[in-house]
């Protein structure tokens, strides 16, 4: 359960759009629901998961994750959130480049203990990117280390998803992988999903369709 | 895997030459605190030296009311007390002097000048003496009577006097041959006569003296109880003569002793003023040397920063990753630190060396005190790095 009363990111200030379903007014976001936002490029939608995320500072207003402050968290706290409640795929992926595909997900897997290296080596395989689990992110094209990120969002037990343009490189073939990939495992943890997006609508069962 | 994704950016170049300098430093320190340890050991125990300096004469400064018999220059009992209860004074003898006048006559051979002298005895304690003679006794009855003079006496006569008076130079056991005669005047004037030889020769007591046991049994026999009845000297043994406490109550008292021995002291005082000044600038190496250490280790830490950053944004805590850098940091850190003490076992083993070399008798064994302040020192310098570490880490959680 994510709620926003009346939040402005600093950068956004005054020139967000009056419109806005999210700066300025308030928010709340069930657990367990499905919801898109679209916005064009610069209105704020990273800002957006990176205050439910805990990254980001510098807003007005107040941003509650599972009915706490955001900003009351304290690192131990942000930490077991970021561990056991809410998973994120960057927009700019934040891979390891000099580390493998394998290591990647290692990172993550080896923190939680979420999946088997089965369960791990299978994902790849049904994102088509298992063939690059020994090569370094740094030399994958952009579209496999999409794949890998979000693979490695799932790595851990959550009850918010949240992907930023996740399928900005992919062909749609992989994009309804992907997007069959996220609502099995979203059903089976039984958690939300906030995807953001340029315009570009995926095959995926929103409850909620949010403009920014 | 951390430190796979940690360590990527870490120099070894960098990491040994830190690691070098932080050894150095190590040692240097060391070093200095063995060698204040030895100083010291130098001129506070020197078991084997002749001249003890733990024995010391002391007498009261003779002044013009001295000579005019207005004050006295000899001891009170009360005075003897006093010195005697000071904690740096460990014995206290008392020079008798006897109560009579006497005349000593020797002859060495036919061809030599007859010795002719006025005399004078003193006593000692014998647990005061550093003679170990089976003839250094006296019972009423003996006629011969053992005199221990200085060995220096021996020295002037063979190497001042008879030079410059074209006489032949002796050996310490051609005067203990000299048959000595003692001739004493007695309370009504009468001289009674007793055989002496000199039987040994004293490094530490600067006077001739008679066993004990003749002196008391002479006075009460021959003396005349206003002469020279108060002990003027005496010997003091001291725990370490260069205790300025101790230069300091003789001052406050008008106390004299030969100031040779006390320049040990002022020696010593210097010595460790320099070896202050070593150490304080050792221990500012030190801190540099460590610093520069956890510096690299910072450095390390800045070059990681976006790892650690994302690390923390994929929900490791800061705690993780500030404990594994403290672990990496301690493994280094506390290996050259042992490296560090594993060579200043070495460095005074060649100091040892060194030392014997110039005649100089040092223990050959690090004193434990040094690896007690090693310790601290390691403990003090481990424990701001690591919290160092854990600070820099944590400015990244947020």
């Amino acid at each position: 359960m994510v709620t926003f009363n009346q939040v402005v990111p600093q950068p956004l200030e005054g020139i967000y759009n009056p419109q806005s379903q999210i700066w300025a007014t308030e928010l709340a976001v069930p657990s367990g629901h499905l919801v898109e936002v679209m916005s064009a490029s610069g209105k704020g939608k990273s800002t957006f998961l990176q205050i439910i995320y805990g990254i980001r500072k510098d807003f007005k207003g107040i941003c509650q994750v599972n009915g706490k402050d955001i900003r009351h968290y304290s690192p131990a706290e942000k930490a077991e959130l970021r561990r056991t409640k809410v998973s994120i795929v960057f927009q700019d992926l934040r891979l390891f480049p000099h580390l493998t595909g394998w290591e990647n997900l290692q990172v993550k897997n080896q923190l939680t203990g979420h999946k088997t290296e089965a369960e791990m080596r299978e994902l790849t395989e049904r994102l088509g990117v298992a063939f690059l689990l020994d090569k370094p992110c740094g030399i994958m094209s952009y579209g496999q280390q999409q794949r890998f990120a979000i693979i490695r969002a799932l790595c851990q037990p959550f009850t918010l998803l949240m992907l930023d343009e996740p399928f900005s490189h992919l062909d749609r073939g992989n994009i309804e992988l992907c997007c069959a990939l996220l609502q099995e495992e979203c059903k089976h943890q039984q958690a939300g999903l906030i995807l953001t997006t340029l315009g570009e609508s995926y095959p995926l069962p929103y409850d909620t369709r949010l403009t920014l | 895997m951390l430190s796979k994704v940690l360590l990527q950016q870490k120099s070894r170049a960098r990491l040994f030459i830190a690691a070098t300098g932080s050894l150095l430093g190590t040692l240097l320190l060391l070093t200095a605190i063995q060698l204040y340890f030895d100083i010291t050991y130098l001129f506070t125990v020197k078991a084997d030296d002749v001249i003890s300096p733990s024995f010391l004469e002391v007498n009261k400064q003779v002044s013009m009311l001295n000579t005019l018999s207005v004050s006295s220059s000899s001891f009170s009992d009360e005075e003897i007390a006093e010195i005697r209860a000071q904690k740096f004074i460990r014995k206290v003898g008392v020079f008798t002097p006897t109560q009579f006048s006497m005349w000593l006559t020797g002859e060495l051979s036919a061809n030599l000048p007859k010795l002719q002298t006025d005399m004078f005895l003193e006593g000692l304690p014998d647990d005061m003496i550093d003679v170990q003679n089976n003839r250094w006794n006296w019972e009423p009855g003996q006629k011969e009577i053992p005199i221990i003079i200085p060995s220096y006496y021996l020295s002037l006569y063979n190497f001042a006097f008879a030079p410059s008076k074209g006489l032949p130079q002796i050996t310490k056991g051609t005067v203990t041959r000299i048959p000595l005669t003692l001739e004493i005047t007695d309370r009504e004037g009468h001289r009674v006569y007793y055989k002496a030889r000199v039987i040994d020769y004293s490094d530490r007591i600067n006077t001739i003296m008679a066993p004990i046991s003749f002196i008391n049994w002479a006075n009460k026999e021959y003396g005349r109880e206003q002469e020279g009845k108060r002990p003027s000297r005496l010997l003091l043994e001291v725990d370490n003569p260069s205790n300025p406490r101790f230069a300091a109550f003789l001052e406050a008292k008008g106390y004299e002793t030969s100031k040779d021995k006390l320049k040990g002291g002022k020696q010593m005082a210097l010595l460790q003023v320099v070896l202050l000044v070593v150490g304080v600038v050792g221990v500012f190496i030190v801190i540099l040397s460590v610093l520069v250490f956890v510096l690299t280790f910072q450095l390390l830490i800045s070059r990681a920063s976006e790892a650690i950053r994302l690390l923390i944004q994929l929900g490791h805590d800061y705690t993780t990753i500030s404990r594994f850098f403290n672990r990496y940091f301690l493994r280094l850190f506390l290996g050259i630190q042992l490296i560090a003490f594993a060579l200043v076992v070495l460095v005074k083993l060649l100091m040892y060396q060194l030392f014997t070399e110039n005649a100089l008798e040092v223990p050959a064994y690090p004193h434990w005190a040094m690896f007690l302040w090693g310790l601290l020192f390691t403990l003090a310098f481990s424990l701001s790095g690591v919290r160092a570490i854990h600070r820099t880490v944590r400015r990244l959680a947020d």
